[in-house]
């Protein structure tokens, strides 16, 4: 996607027919390029990414400007929990929304939901992006390995592949987070809330890679009989050469759509395994947990569930939209322009 | 034909042997001992031998395994002498908390997670393949537009966010129906009023996603569709637009429909496990995460084996479907 910034003027010119200037040649990433620049969408869903990035690394910073730590508890703040009513926020609709607590405060413990969600964002964005990362090596790996040497490397790949996807997969993660944090306590590990965000990660990012895998591997498959590939193993190139110069660049494109693609499924499941409480342990802040925390608060402060809802509702649509724009300007079929 | 059945069946059994060796393996991963956690707070060494014995945990690994599956096949007894207790094929084990026979809970779970499947799945199709359709059909007009940002919408939303809002606004803040629980989950026992009164609800929060995925597949795949020569044939001897959609683009568009849909039911029979923790609706998914919960081996064992059977067989039936439907499917 690298592309000199003082070509893309030129290209924009050409997309637009407008002039007489000379016909020149465009490779993919180029009209990609100047097909997300004109796409509003796309820009839009790509700043809000930003923004949620920019939050989840500056979360210290965000919570020292309002001074309130996620966990900290603010039971004996002057008139924020009504204890009469078992703790319930004072204020708008029972949700102790004011000029201290921006988005309010949770029931009972008073914590500050503003900066819950900032460090909910930093977990959720966390554990899904380096969930995709293993995703995406090893569906490379096994993909490209499977659709270049063929033969019964490729057969066993693909029924390892076919396996996996038979999988009851949410079922099987439930299952093996909390085991595993306990298997791997016997090990010596510190049964915390790091190893617990390492297992999410990995199970999160191994059941995942066979689809990638499958795409991979086809789309390998016909890489590996074009003419160019030909031309390189006739004038004797090495295997290594091959992979790594001839297939795996054409094979960038497909990757990044469908990492864009698997990255809001993966914070799903983050805040699905969080929400049935398997996922990151308490009191570490997540937007799953928070939502099953609200539960109970449902007839009192219902505002409480909307924050960590619409955070992740936004967060998995700006990667969505993101991912389907992307996917459209990498579609060499879509009309050129 | 029958040679691609029997192929496909032999198939299915290899499947499901691996997948439940898979899942058995999460035995050995699991460090916490069973026997104590049956056996409650003050338990004599000598008591957890026993049950040990009982259990058949003293067993090797691959014993264990064998037993289970003879169990599956052929039922098996638990103990020995007088405490002999059998468990009759097909037999998923004993719960460890209860010591209730894993199968006769999955009977009682399964009625509901099926309501919840089948009704979403009736929901989705009618809904997401009407929009898909129609955004196709008017492609890049205000429909198509107004269709496929519904649908990117529908894509994003969370179930346990959707799940929570349609039960506040729904069952709370107006009280249009009751409550969700599991009271009036038989259609056949409570009657077809709190049945629906009961599945609506879910059925609304799973079609809202499903919908949309399958609103962007039909769309994509009726353009596409639409574009073919033989569409322009049909249009070229003089067919109305209306037969050409009906007989030709539908027919042809739809069939790649068939395949996901296959595949999405098997998944979502085996366990629809956020939408039941949300809904508190005590089908097979509710059942899994509460034997994990509370390290319920045998349980977690059984609800895994038996969704993974529904998703080995659903793409059994899905590729049986396929050549039927599609003359250009050959099967040898």
């Amino acid at each position: 996607m690298a592309v000199s910034t003082d070509r893309e003027p030129a290209s924009d010119k050409a997309g637009g027919e407008s002039q007489g200037t000379a016909i020149e040649g465009r490779s993919l990433s180029q009209i990609a390029w100047a097909r997300i620049r004109r796409d509003k969408v796309a820009l839009v869903s790509f700043a809000v990414i930003l923004l949620l990035v920019l939050v989840a690394i500056g979360a210290p910073l965000l919570t020292a400007l309002n001074g309130y730590p996620p966990n900290q508890f603010n039971t004996d703040e002057e008139g924020l929990l009504n204890i009469n009513l078992g703790g319930v926020p004072t204020g708008w609709a029972n949700s102790g929304i004011s000029s201290d607590h921006w988005f309010g405060v949770e029931p009972r413990n008073g914590r500050d939901i503003f900066s819950r969600i900032v460090y909910g964002a930093r977990i959720s964005l966390l554990i899904a992006l380096l969930a995709t990362a293993v995703s995406v090596i090893l569906g490379t790996l096994f993909g490209v390995i499977g659709g270049f040497f063929g033969g019964r490397i490729d057969t066993a790949i693909s029924r390892v592949m076919d396996t996996l996807l038979a999988f009851p997969t949410l079922l099987f993660i439930i299952a093996l987070t909390p085991i595993l944090g306990d298997r791997l306590a016997v090990y010596g590990l510190p049964n915390d809330n790091r190893t617990r965000v390492a297992i999410m990660v990995g199970i999160i990012g191994f059941f995942g890679w066979p689809y990638l895998g499958r795409i991979v591997r086809g789309q390998t498959l016909s890489i590996r009989e074009r003419e160019y590939v030909d031309a390189a193993r006739s004038l004797g190139a090495s295997n290594a050469h091959l992979l790594f110069r001839q297939i795996l660049p054409n094979l960038a494109a497909t990757i990044l759509v469908y990492a864009t693609l698997i990255i809001p499924t993966n914070i799903t499941t983050e805040a699905a395994l969080s929400f049935l409480g398997v996922g990151v342990l308490p009191p570490t802040a997540s937007w799953g947990r928070m939502l099953a925390d609200s539960v109970v608060w449902f007839y009192t402060d219902p505002m409480f569930m909307v924050f960590p809802g619409v955070a992740l509702f936004i967060t998995v649509l700006a990667f969505n939209l993101l991912g389907d724009s992307v996917r459209d300007a990498l579609d060499p079929r879509a009309g050129r322009g | 034909m029958y040679r691609f059945i029997i192929r496909r069946l032999l198939a299915l059994v290899v499947l499901l042997l691996v997948t439940s060796f898979l899942t058995f393996g999460l035995f050995i991963l699991t460090p916490s001992n069973p026997a104590a956690l049956a056996c409650g707070k003050g338990c004599t060494d000598k008591r957890i031998e026993q049950i040990n014995h009982t259990l058949g945990l003293d067993d090797p690994f691959l014993v264990q395994y064998g037993e289970y599956m003879k169990g599956l096949a052929v039922g098996r007894d638990f103990g020995s002498g007088t405490a002999t207790i059998n468990c009759p094929a097909p037999c998923f084990g004993r719960s460890f908390q209860n010591g209730e026979f894993v199968y006769d809970v999955i009977k009682r779970a399964m009625p509901i997670t099926f309501s919840i499947a089948v009704g979403a799945a009736v929901l989705w199709l009618v809904v997401g393949v009407t929009i898909g359709v129609v955004s196709a059909l008017y492609k890049g007009r205000f429909a198509d537009k107004t269709g496929i940002g519904l649908s990117l919408i529908g894509v994003s939303l969370p179930i346990p966010f959707t799940g929570l809002v349609l039960i506040y606004l729904v069952a709370i803040k107006y009280a249009w129906l009751p409550p969700p629980d599991s009271t009036g989950a038989s259609l056949f026992k409570d009657g077809f009023t709190p049945w629906w009164q009961t599945f609506i609800l879910p059925w609304i929060a799973l079609a809202l996603l499903y919908s949309a995925l399958y609103a962007r597949l039909t769309r994509a795949n009726m353009i596409e569709t639409m574009g073919e020569d033989f569409i322009r044939t049909a249009r070229a001897k003089g067919l109305p637009e209306r037969t050409v959609i009906a007989k030709h683009g539908l027919r042809a568009g739809l069939t790649p429909l068939v395949t996901i849909f296959g595949l999405d039911l098997g998944g979502l029979l085996g366990g629809t496990v956020l939408t039941e923790a949300v809904f508190s609706l005590q089908g097979l998914g509710f059942t899994a995460v509460r034997a994990v919960l509370g390290q319920d081996l045998p349980m977690i064992l059984g609800v895994t084996l038996f969704a993974a059977f529904f998703i080995i067989f659903a793409n059994l039936v899905v590729d049986l479907l396929y050549a039927f439907i599609d003359p250009r499917v050959r099967l040898d």
